[in-house]
């Protein structure tokens, strides 16, 4: 069977790029942010906190996997 | 429903829960998969469909309303509905016959119809299929027995734009690289490109709030295509992503969403 052109022109993701931990703070799960292990302070409201990004660190996939 | 985070107790009512933030609907139904151990299998699927169930709470504003996403991310009823808003639309043959009576000579958008994201097992590697242009000669010389696909005509010269849908707010940005529109699926160097904030005219952001209004969503990627002053609706992801939009356009849309919560 010839190859399904679906297949034939997929871009293959050199790495699988993985979402990393700030370093170090803490997840305040009952807040519901990051914050600094050291004093408390949120992550996000300092000088240099982590990009935004959403559910895949927006690696472009495809948005979601639906059905299995 | 009385959720435990630690020793903290916490109770929901659905007559004082304001919003729910459905961020990541994953559907997982992980029946006799072999590389998952039984609980894993239980784990997944029950919790899965608890969060499914969360439904019941009908006075929350949902981000988005699981029931909404699951019908709103089909294409060919999203292209539907948008036709009947008064959208334009590309010209789409849903096909699984390489066969089938497409101009030879003539570019194509050729599309899957649902996400194409996939894991080669012999190379260990991730793969997604973004939209492709094929001349139609060269389409035909694949065999696409094996699953449908979309093709759609080709619209050039076009200018891309993401219109991100809050709650009836719109934040709509112009798609450009080195200040002119692209010839291919823009996502293939989304890191590289200008993300510009405008105004969309009054008739097509009227359009995009009864189209959401109709596919019942408060939150969505809406991907239009600028062409010789013609705007065409290409799709609305329930789930688009908006982290990478708002560090590159400044847009206030993750404020916009927590507002709307």
């Amino acid at each position: 069977m010839k190859e399904h052109i679906l297949l034939k022109k997929a871009f293959i993701y050199a790495n699988t790029s993985k979402i990393k931990k700030p370093r170090q703070c803490i997840y305040d799960k009952f807040k519901g942010y990051w914050k600094f292990i050291s004093n408390g302070a949120p992550m996000m409201l300092s000088e240099h906190p982590y990009k935004l990004g959403t559910k895949k660190a927006d690696i472009e996939t495809g948005e979601d996997q639906k059905g299995e | 429903m009385i959720i435990y985070i630690a020793n903290k107790k916490y109770i929901i009512r659905n007559s004082s829960l304001s919003g729910i933030y459905f961020r990541a609907p994953v559907f997982l139904r992980d029946y006799n998969k072999k590389y998952l151990s039984l609980n894993e299998q239980l784990y997944r699927s029950q919790w899965s469909s608890f969060i499914r169930n969360l439904i019941i709470f009908d006075k929350a504003v949902w981000i988005n309303n699981p029931v909404a996403t699951y019908r709103a991310e089909n294409k060919l009823f999203q292209l539907k509905s948008a036709k009947k808003i008064g959208f334009m639309v590309p010209k789409t043959i849903l096909t699984n016959n390489e066969k089938i009576s497409i101009n030879s000579k003539k570019l194509y958008i050729v599309k899957s119809l649902d996400s194409a994201l996939f894991y080669n097992n012999l190379t260990k590697k991730e793969m997604f299929t973004y939209s492709n242009i094929l001349i139609g000669n060269e389409l035909k010389q694949y065999d696409l027995s094996n699953a449908p696909l979309l093709i759609q005509e080709f619209i050039s010269p076009k200018i891309d734009i993401r219109a991100t849908f809050i709650g009836g707010k719109i934040f709509p940005v112009k798609i450009l690289h080195n200040g002119n529109g692209l010839h291919d699926d823009w996502r293939k160097q989304k890191n590289n490109l200008e993300y510009i904030p405008f105004t969309l005219p009054l008739y097509i952001q009227n359009k995009i709030k009864k189209l959401m209004s109709y596919l019942n969503l408060n939150f969505g990627g809406i991907d239009l295509i600028l062409n010789k002053n013609n705007y065409y609706f290409i799709e609305v992801n329930p789930t688009g992503e908006w982290g990478w939009l708002e560090t590159t356009s400044k847009l206030p849309i993750s404020e916009a969403i927590v507002k709307y919560l």
